[in-house]
């Protein structure tokens, strides 16, 4: 079998930030990679460095050592619009990634006529067309950001993101404010996005269970280091490191529960 | 004395313009635990709000019966009801960062709590905070009370909270999402203290969450809310194991499980004020709507023992 160049690739990435006087390491040698168009998945607690991997893999920072290639292709301290037009990001706040005092449907065509050459009428034809891949009715996107629900918010965001076209996009907590059903309705539009534009996506989140049904791959963290990775299906069924049985163990679902 | 601690009766609930809540009923037996669930927007907070009655929260009790220990809270007077907060029934709030001031040592915040009840008694009652920490199986007790709650984590924070809301030995505990903002494994710790709490004191408790993994450990009994209306009521295991309404079974398939299959989603989204629609509210997103549902009372008319739902369409 031919190895596959990943997409996306940190090698033995060192990261600290120094707060008060105190330096504290939030990432300790962590290397990933993420293959074209897989489904990556990163779980761990509050505080074990997953937002700052995504912080680096979108070169938002420069890490102390180590190395972030795209394609690869080293881009550390090379931010070019290109670079950053291939990955992006969606936050876990949708309400927050969107300016309050603009109509939604303005803040994608901002998007759109920075990154792209459309302008009027095919822009706004670009603008319904990524709208209606989220899965959305166009005029939805006439509100404000206040008059969208928290999921329909998170697909916009979405939305805004493929507005690049990127290669890569990295999702950080994108349903840990959404209830039950927001959240599966979001996880299969990121399975969908997969399968129809080949993107290749990162979910990090701390819900395993989730996390599981969505990936193809996970990676455990844990206070900087990777503990744990492999393919979801074994993480899950026959984990190793002492850490993911913890965290396998504190998952609640219905089905456990009626077993206990 | 009955053995019913809080009855809530054809409770009709807005915040000035149109129903978030309507025709809810339900009762809380003495140390029982009823978990309320649905989505966003459902109005299970709101409901909440209404039992806890905290004055200027805006919240409005249209109509209907609200019985707390025999009394019905509603036709009490205002001082009357501010005296129950606290000391008959407490609450924890989703956000447990904002259910303190950042910038005061909980020592400070404890007492001000304990003397606006006109039960601060100097160094007895620091003693009493640390008894009640030590029994809530915090750690460290001493020096938590001596810190700031900006220095602690969510998690911890949410247990001192919890702690808060017990130091007063109030009967009912009410609830909101109070694992929401906690990752997994801390959710774990706040949901088997909660437990314990239970085993320990007996404490009746009214819980509002969308996690139904939780609900399911920690309920006895589950109510489904969907655009403000109860539409199924029952015994937890009953609920979850044998659901009757379209919607509960929908919203049990979209609980990711720890397999490796995506979660069901519901399409659509739920109604703005869907309380006051004529037939039921469900129709746009229900896979088996048709038109005889736009007649349909909303009321919980299915019903298989104590298990209670509005709509038992396509049932396996």
């Amino acid at each position: 079998m031919i190895e596959q160049v990943p997409i996306l690739e940190v090698r033995g990435i060192f990261k600290k930030y120094k707060r008060s006087g105190i330096v504290k390491t939030a990432l300790n040698g962590v290397s990933i990679q993420l293959r074209p168009s897989e489904i990556l998945g990163v779980v761990g607690e509050s505080g074990c460095g997953k937002s700052t991997l995504l912080r680096q893999m979108s070169c938002q920072e420069r890490p102390e050592s180590g190395d972030v290639l795209l394609c690869g292709e080293s881009v550390i301290g090379k931010s070019t619009p290109d670079v950053c037009q291939s990955i992006q990001m969606v936050f876990q706040d949708a309400l927050a990634s969107f300016d309050p005092r603009m109509r939604v449907s303005a803040s994608i065509d901002e998007a759109l006529k920075h990154l792209t050459e459309l302008r009027g009428d095919a822009l706004t034809l670009r603008r319904e067309e990524l709208i209606r891949m989220v899965g959305l009715s166009p005029d939805l996107a006439e509100r404000y950001p206040v008059r969208l629900s928290g999921g329909q918010c998170q697909r916009l965001a979405v939305a805004r993101a493929l507005a690049a076209q990127p290669k890569v996009l990295l999702c950080d907590e994108v349903t840990s404010a959404l209830d039950v059903s927001a959240q599966a309705q979001i996880v299969r539009l990121l399975a969908q996005l997969r399968a129809e534009l080949g993107l290749s996506i990162v979910f990090v989140s701390h819900d395993l269970a989730l996390v599981g049904s969505l990936c193809d791959r996970i990676v455990v963290m844990r206070d900087g280091y990777v503990v744990e990775q492999g393919a979801a299906s074994e993480v899950l069924s026959s984990p190793k490191s002492d850490y993911t049985k913890q965290l396998l163990a504190s998952v609640y679902t219905t089905k456990n529960s009626a077993e206990t | 004395m009955s053995d019913t601690l809080l009855k809530v009766e054809n409770l009709d609930i807005s915040y000035g313009d149109g129903l978030v809540a309507a025709d809810v009923s339900f009762s809380l037996k003495k140390g029982e635990l009823l978990a309320v669930v649905g989505e966003s927007g459902c109005g299970k907070t709101s409901l909440l709000r209404a039992v806890l009655g905290l004055p200027d929260s805006g919240v409005m009790v249209e109509s209907g019966k609200i019985e707390f220990d025999g009394a019905n809270v509603l036709h009490m007077a205002r001082r009357e009801r501010s005296a129950l907060l606290g000391e008959k029934v407490g609450m924890i709030f989703q956000d447990p960062g904002a259910a303190f001031n950042p910038i005061r040592s909980y020592k400070k915040q404890f007492a001000e709590m304990l003397k606006s009840h006109g039960r601060f008694k100097g160094e007895k009652s620091y003693n009493e905070i640390l008894d009640c920490f030590q029994r809530l199986n915090l750690p460290d007790s001493v020096r938590i009370l001596k810190s700031c709650p900006y220095e602690m984590s969510g998690g911890m924070n949410q247990r001192i909270a919890i702690a808060a809301a017990m130091l007063l030995k109030p009967s009912l505990l009410l609830l909101d999402e109070p694992t929401s903002a906690l990752d997994t494994t801390t959710q774990k710790t706040v949901v088997e203290e909660l437990m314990r709490l239970r085993a320990l004191t007996g404490i009746t408790m009214l819980m509002v969450t969308h996690n139904l993994g939780i609900a399911a450990v920690m309920a006895d009994k589950i109510g489904v809310m969907y655009a403000g209306r109860l539409v199924e009521y029952g015994a937890a295991l009953e609920v979850l194991s044998h659901p009757i309404h379209p919607y509960t079974r929908s919203l049990i398939a979209a609980i990711p499980t720890l397999g490796c299959t995506l979660p069901e989603g519901i399409d659509g989204q739920p109604p703005l004020y869907g309380a006051e629609a004529v037939g039921c509210s469900f129709i746009k997103r229900c896979p088996y709507a048709s038109e005889k549902c736009l007649e349909k009372d909303c009321s919980l008319t299915v019903s298989v023992g104590d298990h209670y739902a509005a709509c038992g369409e396509g049932q396996a």
